[in-house]
């Protein structure tokens, strides 16, 4: 039995990119906000991650975020892009991964639709990817870690909201996989 | 509650903690005045124009997380005498802290040895350097305060 799609698998690699890569490109403009608020990031990471859930919440199988995100982590060693977490970076990108795993194992069953539950798996796999981050590199402490958790969080939730509306434009086009399995939802 | 107002009402909902918890940070993080060092010693606070520390130039050669070297070639002070300048004599480590929040601890043993830890002169503000660190993590740039303990 085939457990993935051909369309399916080089759709999960396209979003393992997107989110490694897009990361790099809104890390400029996230710094101005990080900067004014004096907190080491926390905003580029929410984007990133939500294309790991677009597509978990789309391909609807146990473990895919966290599949993706040890991916990631792979390809980040492999490229070069570990930032300050060095070699523990696969780390970095496979706890938020477990985390909206989690999150859309615990709503599967709820009458949630997948905007909303794609809205908080992306605000709770933030705050985990930002205390994550905290644990290896930042060690803050105090109001500095809470304003980070609440700006990781904050910002998951509004780019959660912007995987929804994604997920919601992109479910056609994996269409008949989601029919097959009778998981389409709306 | 109807389904559909679940997500506006959690994104405000935590815009509004973000906001409430970044007025409370911002109104109490101490902070450096422009062009200078906050330096905590004995519980007080001194702020240390960086004008009156002597930079002269600095060599050495940093690890990164990768394990890449990275030679560094620029205008530093050593944090001795940074801490010599802010009269702090008596102390077992320094808690260096950036713009960020970002922290880095040295020893007093480090900071004794020549060569080793550093403030050295960047446009974003000092940055602290320890040579000899098999990764660059006690690295922080836009250094804004020095907690001695």
């Amino acid at each position: 039995m085939k457990l993935f799609r051909l369309r399916t698998l080089i759709f999960l690699a396209l979003c393992c990119d997107l989110g490694l890569f897009s990361k790099r490109l809104i890390g400029p403009a996230a710094n101005l906000i990080t900067d004014l608020l004096h907190i080491p990031g926390g905003i580029a990471t929410s984007l990133s991650l939500m294309f790991l859930v677009v597509a978990a919440v789309l391909v609807e199988r146990p473990g895919c975020a966290a599949v993706m995100g040890a991916v990631q982590g792979g390809l980040a060693l492999a490229f070069g892009m570990v930032g300050s977490m060095g070699a523990l970076a696969p780390v970095g990108y496979l706890v938020p991964g477990l985390a909206i795993d989690l999150a859309l194992a615990a709503t599967r069953r709820t009458a949630l639709s997948r905007r909303d539950r794609a809205v908080l798996a992306n605000a709770i796999a933030s705050p985990c990817a930002a205390l994550t981050a905290n644990a290896l590199v930042f060690r803050l402490w105090g109001l500095p870690l809470l304003l980070y958790v609440c700006v990781s969080a904050a910002s998951g939730a509004v780019f959660g909201l912007a995987g929804g509306e994604l997920a919601r434009r992109l479910a056609p086009v994996l269409g008949a996989e989601l029919q097959d399995k009778g998981e389409a939802k709306p | 509650m109807k389904r559909t107002k679940l997500v506006p009402i959690l994104i405000a909902a935590l815009i509004a903690l973000t906001a409430a918890t970044a007025a409370l940070y911002l109104s109490t993080r101490p902070a450096a005045e422009e062009g200078s060092l906050r330096v905590e010693y004995g519980g007080q606070a001194v702020h240390l124009p960086l004008d009156r520390l002597e930079f002269g130039p600095v060599h050495g050669v940093l690890v990164n997380g990768k394990g890449e070297e990275r030679a560094v070639d620029a205008q530093g002070v050593p944090l001795s005498d940074v801490l010599r300048a802010a009269g702090a004599t008596d102390y077992a480590e320094v808690t260096v802290t950036a713009d960020d929040a970002y922290h880095a601890v040295v020893t007093a043993e480090e900071i004794a040895q020549p060569d080793r830890v550093f403030l050295i002169r960047e446009e974003k503000g000092p940055r602290l350097v320890v040579f000899g660190d098999v990764d660059s993590r006690r690295s922080v740039s836009g250094v804004v305060s020095l907690t001695v303990t």
